[in-house]
């Protein structure tokens, strides 16, 4: 596949929207004593997938959000590694085969040592990402399209 | 009718496994893409279910069940080589399950943690209970 030459903004850790994932689960954890340590403990492996993805698929991310019940409405950490924990991952490219499916799982996930936690991602080409965020735009409900984790800024 | 001998129930999950399995090429190659999908993700959860079988646990949604906790606290959850899965829903269940008991050095492990992060097909289940962090408990009496 022919890749234009163009100057493209960096895929950089989104400050803002890391700040409000971490607010999220603050009223679902309102009765758990081990609130703390379990988003220090989740914010950590989450990172560690974050650089990875920087890393080694820079070049085909134009996006990482967090989605899901998670994202929008926040969840128990106690209830983890049973509820959904799950990343959408945007790229740059107009198909998204199998094989960077499993390319992903392999040098990202494979050895994270999440199983108390149980990360799973989905990928979504970039116009598949578009029409989404513009049927959430139209129904009003912004908060659907999920939560920045990494994103192409200038 | 014909009676047949009954069958393990590791080989029981295995061989309809194996089914969804075909019935998923099938419907792959009919143009059915979003049923080759369903029967290959139900293949993939009845593989998982063969060796949860196969190490003599009961498949979720069988085993769930009361435990009593040694803090005295009741708790209903799958008694498990970890203590307990206590989330009823069976399709996280068998993942969490099956990751407990697999051997890690084998080939398979390596493609069952791709597969598992695949986000997963929620079933509708019971509100859950927030686990508590004792340690692993004994069946009651």
């Amino acid at each position: 596949m022919a890749h234009e030459h163009v100057a493209v903004n960096p895929l950089r850790v989104h400050k803002d929207g890391i700040a409000l994932l971490r607010d999220r689960p603050r009223d679902s954890n309102l009765a758990n004593p081990r609130f703390d340590p379990q988003q220090e403990r989740l914010f950590e492996v989450l990172h560690a997938a974050l650089r990875r993805l920087e890393t080694e698929f820079a070049d085909e991310i134009e996006k990482v959000v967090a989605v899901g019940d998670w994202a929008r409405y926040g969840m128990d950490l106690r209830n983890l590694p049973f509820d959904d924990v799950v990343r959408l991952i945007v790229l740059r490219q107009r198909e998204r085969p199998f094989s960077l499916y499993l390319q992903i799982a392999d040098r990202v996930f494979a050895d994270l040592g999440d199983d108390d936690i149980l990360f799973q991602f989905r990928l979504a080409t970039l116009e598949e990402w578009q029409a989404g965020a513009e049927s959430t735009r139209q129904r009003r409900v912004p908060d659907a399209a999920g939560i920045p984790l990494l994103a192409r800024t200038g | 009718m014909i009676s047949s001998l009954p069958i393990r129930e590791d080989r029981k999950w295995y061989y309809l496994g194996l089914r969804h399995l075909r019935m998923a090429f099938r419907l792959m190659r009919s143009g059915y893409a979003d049923g080759a999908v369903f029967h290959a993700y139900h293949g993939y959860e009845w593989v998982l279910s063969a060796l949860i079988a196969a190490k003599g646990y009961p498949v979720p949604p069988e085993g769930w069940t009361t435990l009593r906790l040694p803090t005295g606290r009741v708790v209903q959850a799958y008694p498990s080589p970890q203590g307990m899965i206590p989330d009823h829903n069976a399709h996280k269940a068998r993942i969490v399950f099956f990751d407990q008991l697999a051997d890690r050095t084998e080939s398979y492990y390596r493609d069952f943690n791709r597969l598992s992060r695949r986000d997963s097909v929620k079933a509708s289940a019971p509100p859950k209970i927030a686990p508590c962090s004792a340690t692993p408990a004994r069946p009651t009496p």
